[in-house]
């Protein structure tokens, strides 16, 4: 069993490119009203796409807002929402983390989950560890029928790893204990 | 006295999308640094979510959680504080 990743700074190397004017002139302008470097804001920029948007296009992502999101889900038939987080839970994760990192298993998986929530914000996210195993908390205001579908989701993809971990859920949070791993 | 199960180690990622001045992002991210149990916060300006590893026998995630939306509060205040100063010069 795997510690949650530490938050370091990555090493850095210089690196030449020539960029288009105009997206330069808007990267300059970025990074000055969020008070960073350019180069700073550059490199996030970058680290999405190697960790996430390059593997999130393989697997048709789109970008929606989340107020409608929250509508959908609120109007959504709850048997329905299940048999969706169920066949999600057991396709998706696998064929995001396979084009990650080339495996499936418990590491893999919960970095697919914390890419979730740093990337596309759907919850908040917490991953404690200790020598029993991970509870990771995950926390968002969709809804209950949000909750729902994140217990489903989460229980088929630990399947896709013989798993089956112990959740509980309010309108706010899914909490996620996996012991023994 | 160690227990059985002696915290190896605790990872948080927290949304900062409320805030509508990203520039406070580089403040809340010191300010965040120095709280006790705090080992190490980065913040990403692309996505509005810092990520956090602490020490879960000094701090639980809601304490962070509730100090975070109290700096993020505090911003908003002082935001539209200035905001109001400016407007009262035009």
């Amino acid at each position: 069993m795997l510690p949650p990743r530490v938050t370091k700074a990555s090493k850095t190397v210089p690196k030449s490119f020539r960029i288009d004017e105009s997206a330069l002139r808007a990267l300059e302008a970025e990074a000055s009203s969020l008070n960073v470097s350019p180069n700073t804001l550059v490199n996030q920029i970058l680290k999405q796409y190697a960790e996430f948007d390059r593997f999130a296009r393989m697997i048709s992502t789109v970008k929606f807002s989340s107020a409608p999101f929250r509508g959908l889900l609120s109007a959504a038939d709850v048997n329905q929402l299940i048999e969706v987080a169920k066949a999600a839970g057991s396709s998706i994760p696998q064929a995001f983390v396979t084009a990650k990192r080339g495996k499936v298993d418990l590491d893999s998986l919960i970095d697919h989950v914390r890419s979730l929530a740093k990337y596309a914000q759907l919850f908040e996210f917490s991953d404690t560890v200790d020598s029993h195993g991970h509870v990771i908390t995950l926390i968002h205001d969709y809804g209950l029928n949000w909750s729902i579908f994140l217990v489903h989701y989460l229980t088929a993809m630990l399947a896709l790893i013989g798993m089956s971990p112990k959740l509980e859920m309010s309108d706010r949070s899914v909490i996620i204990t996996i012991s023994g791993a | 006295m160690s227990t059985m199960s002696t915290i190896r180690a605790a990872t948080a990622i927290f949304s900062l999308t409320n805030l509508d001045h990203s520039s406070c992002l580089g403040t809340i991210e010191s300010r965040l640094k120095k709280l006790n149990g705090i080992r190490g916060a980065n913040v990403d300006f692309v996505t509005n979510a810092i990520e956090v590893n602490y020490d879960p026998e000094q701090l639980t995630v809601t304490e962070i959680r509730d100090f975070l939306r109290g700096l993020t509060t505090k911003q908003e205040a002082s935001n539209a504080s200035t905001r109001d100063n400016t407007g009262s010069l035009e």
